[in-house]
């Protein structure tokens, strides 16, 4: 095996908010096409990021993506599911956390863990685009949490992207 | 501008590459997406000619990733016209000059050409379909290669194809 030259990443310090605002737009109309709610919402003061920003919207916009394809589309007698990307901060936290939070049927717990990892032998459409994701992030010097939940009740799925603040 | 980070941060995506079976990698790569398009009345097709090498050296999932995103952009535009549609994937190969050839052709509406030129430019790209078309251009030119865009928008003669081309090993 011989590596070729790699990918770059252009960082700019970017306010990530606005940058997913403008860069899911055509997905929130086809999600409200569908019945389903979309939204960007931020919690506190939001400080700016350097990040590559075609390449992290393209990676919010995948996770979004397929949150859509899972999440319920609107029926007469029921309303669609929502997906919500949540952009923040915590308190003493070192990154800004974008969160795609959606309240689809959820992953199988066995699933998770090759959720952004290659399968010996897998090799199909599906996948590929969250392996990406992962390098980009890992670029990044960022890392992804994915939480999720099958249960009848309480089901859906979190996948939060960690993204170093500026120092 | 540079940013802090962590120790390991790499700042670069690696491309990996690795012999790759074009023909497998085309057609494994296509399967989800051809169940997708039957369900929508669209045929897609793969073919690969044979002159090409049985194995060349690529990054096989960025690779795969590009040509199902192109497939997956002509199925949506294919899809939105409601009507039944072709997609061809071939992969060919130019001894002269040792170039793997990867194209994908549909018989969708086309594009206009003011937008065809400029569909892999970053300019306006920051809404999610064509962020992922300029990762497309990203890989491609991380493997020494290029892309071209050819479409017709003629009620009767219409269509587009986009052509990666990629220096084989």
């Amino acid at each position: 095996m011989r590596d070729a030259p790699p990918i770059s990443v252009r960082f700019e310090e970017t306010d990530v908010t606005a940058l997913l605002k403008a860069s899911l737009a055509p997905l929130m109309e086809h999600a409200g096409d569908e019945g389903i709610e979309l939204r960007v919402a931020t919690a506190g003061d939001v400080p700016n990021v350097a990040i590559d920003r075609e390449k992290l919207a393209w990676c919010v916009a995948t996770l979004v993506g397929n949150a859509l394809r899972y999440v319920e589309r609107a029926k007469e007698d029921a309303p669609g599911g929502s997906v919500l990307v949540h952009v923040e901060r915590a308190p003493g936290m070192t990154h800004v956390a974008i969160a795609v939070h959606d309240d689809g049927p959820g992953i199988p717990q066995a699933k998770l863990p090759y959720l952004f990892e290659r399968r010996e032998g897998a090799m199909h459409a599906e996948g590929l685009a969250l392996l990406l994701v992962r390098e980009i992030v890992t670029a990044h010097g960022g890392r992804i949490v994915v939480e999720s939940r099958t249960g009848d009740e309480e089901h859906g799925t979190s996948i939060t992207l960690c993204i170093p603040c500026l120092k | 501008m540079k940013k802090g980070h962590d120790e390991h941060t790499s700042e670069r995506i690696p491309i990996r590459r690795a012999k790759v079976d074009v023909r497998e990698l085309l057609v494994d790569t296509l399967d989800v997406l051809r169940e997708q398009a039957k369900s929508a009345g669209i045929v897609v097709e793969v073919v690969v000619d044979e002159v090409v090498p049985r194995e060349v050296e690529l990054d096989a999932v960025k690779t795969a990733w590009a040509v199902s995103t192109l497939v997956g952009n002509s199925l949506r535009y294919l899809g939105r016209s409601g009507r039944a549609g072709r997609i061809e994937v071939r992969g060919g190969y130019e001894r002269d000059t040792r170039t793997l050839v990867i194209s994908v052709r549909d018989d969708g509406p086309g594009i206009a050409a003011s937008r065809a030129s400029r569909l892999f430019e970053d300019a306006g790209a920051l809404r999610s379909v064509g962020l992922a078309l300029v990762l497309v251009r990203d890989v491609v030119a991380a493997h020494g290669g290029t892309i071209d865009v050819h479409s017709k928008t003629d009620p009767i003669d219409h269509g587009t194809r986009i052509t990666l081309r990629v220096p084989a090993r």
